[in-house]
């Protein structure tokens, strides 16, 4: 089996698919023109991105080509249905970054909540304030609600529970083993939102979560609530969230993600929200941890390893 | 009674102290000269502190002090010395703030894997930077190292396994079987904890032992570009050797505490270490400092006070002799009548012998009672003999339980 892999890789993945006895063509730079180039002539069984963009044209430059994997949840770089006409499987690694992002919820708790960015600029600025900062609330006997208990949130409730804090949920779904296993309690959204200390919002953006926070669910919030979106831009407003925390009607907001986000090559960002006082924001980096892209490294070769030994593809998104 | 408040302490607890029917006179802001006048006014028994400096002069002030509560687990902002002296007792509320510790050593760990200050000052400069930032280890997997294994050490280890971390650690008391029982594995020498360890977090009390503990022996054995976080007191580190190793191996450091740092009020305070070049975040000394350890810690002091003023039993109390013990002890069964416990003392007193500790004990249908006496020194046979024949109808019996050297 020859793998193509044209993005970069963990070394562990490589050497995991070697492994498997694949001959492994690794090249970061092979995008574009150059990809449909290389896929003609390497011809590969397998490939493997992890942005890199798929289109029909690279498809049909490779007609040995069978399986795509990205190295990733989302398979928006990749044109999936042209994909299916070629009778090429495409499978992605979901839920591999559920860790990473529960751990930066973690850190937008607690961070927000001791003013952790705060105290440091006031310690460079060569202040010292340790009445201002001995404010905090705490995390203990507080109140964690998630929306959406899927992935990412059900390793949210585990680290809350290790916390001792009280767990309440509110999702479309019920997720009976999560409640038995951390004692966390379905509610009505509208109940989350009135009485949860700390909210973190993981559902996927859809008609029915755009804007799923606006200004009437923040006025719902207690004024010491600390809201969390490591999910998706569109999910909560951002002009409505940012009136809420100036005006003092909220605790604190961390965002991962934004309504208008840069691009790759961008380095600016204009997003009024993010001079908040008490909002505290990051570049999108839910999934950044080298474990989550180990982790993902793992899942690439586990696919290629099951696919190569009984011709099913695992977490196949297009049917063929 | 009266309590004098000299410090933010929650106000659950001050209700509790009011229920018990207490006096209670709130001066959160008050320190120095004019602590010792508002505790002379007011004429306190009870004072109630965080980290305010109690002098001797404050105790002094009010002639009935004599009991002072440390609504935390530090209280080295106590002259202990003067206490003793001045015979007021000094209890603390430990343990009610650890898990506020516990919260404050996992956050800054979480903010040093993804550098959560350095994303939010740079997206408020209006830059996007997510290349630069976005190299995170993750916890999941990393080995954590811990240097002590008290109560916070012990609450941070349960957090820091639901984040799937492995966990090692040493301290001065810590065994094998201890070790299990905490789910972590001991190593013989915390060197080996630093060498071993992806992040390193310490928490050991200050003592005269610990002074500078964590010097250069630990920060060279730690791998380049791992983490180290002290939220145990500033004088447990070497910050000489600290700031070494952030210039030499790019150590990623968090610190709630710093050497010569000020009190609670703003003021103009430079540390050089927070400056160096890389990843070095603090904190303002806020470890033990949320509503909900204020609040365990207040509730804890009006506990201390409800037995004080019940058994005048003080717990947690951190000023009571335990380097000697007494040199003999004896039981005296005497009758329930006033003035039989003084001829037990007189005789005592007659040759020489100091009373170190007693109790006396009634019994049932109120007629006679037991003391035990514990004493500074020996009992000849005739001191016991004239406490059998001074009052016989009174002094029922003794009996030396400990007859001493
Ligand atoms: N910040 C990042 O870098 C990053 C990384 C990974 C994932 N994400 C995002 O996090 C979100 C959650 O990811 P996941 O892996 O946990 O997904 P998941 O599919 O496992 O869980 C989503 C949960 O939301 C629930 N849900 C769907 N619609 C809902 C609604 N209208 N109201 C309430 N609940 C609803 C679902 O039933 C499910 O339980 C996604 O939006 C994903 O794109 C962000």
């Amino acid at each position: 089996m020859k793998v193509l892999i044209a993005d970069k890789f963990e070394k562990e993945g490589i050497d995991g698919l070697k492994k498997l006895g694949c001959e492994v063509i690794c090249n970061p730079e092979m995008k574009d023109e150059k990809l449909v180039a290389g896929l003609k002539e390497l011809a590969p069984q397998v490939l493997v991105v992890r942005s890199t963009k798929v289109n029909g044209a690279m498809i049909k430059a490779s007609p040995s080509l069978k399986l795509i994997v990205r190295a990733g949840s989302g398979v928006d770089n990749i044109e999936v249905p042209a994909a299916t006409v070629a009778g090429v499987a495409v499978a992605n690694c979901p839920g591999m970054n559920s860790v990473a992002v529960a751990e930066l919820t973690f850190a937008f708790m607690l961070g927000l909540d001791r003013r952790l960015v705060h105290n440091t600029v006031d310690l460079r600025n060569s202040v010292w304030n340790k009445k201002e900062y001995s404010k905090a609330r705490g995390l203990k006997g507080r109140t964690m609600g998630i929306v959406g208990l899927g992935q990412i949130g059900v390793e949210i409730a585990k680290r809350a529970k290790a916390f001792d804090m009280h767990l309440i949920y509110s999702d479309v779904i019920t997720n009976e083993k999560a409640e038995k296993e951390y004692g966390i309690r379905k509610v009505a959204q509208d109940e989350l939102f009135k009485t949860a200390d700390f909210i973190s919002l993981h559902v996927p953006l859809n008609e029915k979560t755009k804007h799923m926070i606006g200004a009437a669910q923040l006025a719902m919030m207690k004024p010491t609530t600390v809201l969390i979106n490591c999910s998706r831009g569109g999910v909560v407003d951002e002009q409505a969230l940012a009136a809420a925390v100036n005006s003092g009607k909220l605790g604190g907001a961390g965002l991962d993600v934004f309504e208008t986000e840069p691009g790759a090559n961008d380095t600016t960002f204009a997003d009024p929200v993010i001079r908040c006082d008490r909002v505290y924001g990051t570049h999108h980096i839910g999934a950044s941890t080298d474990q989550a892209q180990l982790a993902v490294a793992e899942e690439t070769v586990r696919i290629v390893e099951e696919y190569t030994k009984t011709g099913q593809v695992r977490n196949q998104v297009n049917n063929r | 009674m009266k309590i004098v408040v000299a410090d933010r302490i929650d106000k659950e607890g001050i209700r509790k102290l009011q229920d018990l029917g207490c006096e209670v006179n709130y001066k959160a802001d008050l320190e120095g000269e004019e602590l010792v006048r508002a505790v002379a006014e007011v004429g306190c028994q009870i004072l109630l502190v965080r980290d305010t400096p109690v002098t001797a002069a404050v105790m002094q002030a009010s002639k009935e002090l004599s009991l002072i509560i440390c609504v935390g687990e530090e209280y080295d902002n106590i002259d202990l010395q003067a206490a003793s002296e001045e015979s007021v007792f000094v209890a603390n509320c430990p343990n009610q703030t650890a898990a506020a510790a516990a919260e404050l050593t996992m956050g800054l760990m979480l903010a040093l894997d993804r550098r959560i200050p350095d994303h939010v000052a740079w997206l408020r400069e209006g830059r996007w930077a997510r290349r630069e930032l976005s190299k995170s280890r993750g916890l999941k997997g990393r080995t954590l190292g811990v240097i002590g294994t008290g109560l916070v050490s012990q609450l941070v280890v349960k957090r820091a396994r639901a984040f799937e971390m492995n966990i090692i650690g040493w301290g001065p008391r810590l065994t094998t079987e201890k070790a299990n029982e905490l789910n972590m594995i001991r190593l013989d020498l915390p060197e080996e904890v630093a060498a071993t360890c992806d992040i390193l977090t310490v928490h050991l009390p200050y003592l005269p032992d610990t002074e500078q503990f964590i010097g250069s022996n630990i920060f060279e054995e730690m791998k380049a570009g791992s983490y180290f976080i002290n939220t145990s007191r500033a004088e447990v580190v070497d910050f000489k050797a600290l700031a070494k190793a952030v210039v030499e191996k790019g150590l990623r450091v968090a610190l709630d505490s710093f050497p010569q740092q000020p009190l609670e009020a703003m003021e103009r305070f430079d540390h050089p270490i927070v400056k160096l070049d890389g990843v070095v975040y603090g904190t303002h000394h806020i470890a033990e400092l949320t509503e909900q350890a204020k609040q365990a810690a207040a509730e804890e002091a009006a506990a201390i006070i409800k037995e004080f003023l019940a058994t005048g039993h003080v717990r947690n109390c951190v000023n009571i002799s335990r380097g000697r013990v007494p040199h003999s002890a004896m039981v005296v069964r005497l009758r329930n009548r006033p003035g039989v416990l003084a001829k037990v003392l007189t005789v005592l007193a007659k040759y020489n012998i100091n009373v170190r500790e007693m109790e006396n004990v009634m019994c049932d249908g109120e007629r006679s009672a037991s003391a035990q006496i514990r004493l500074d020194s020996k009992v000849d046979p005739a001191v016991l003999r004239e406490l059998q024949t001074v009052d016989p109808e009174n002094i029922l019996g003794v009996t030396l339980t400990h007859p001493g050297f």
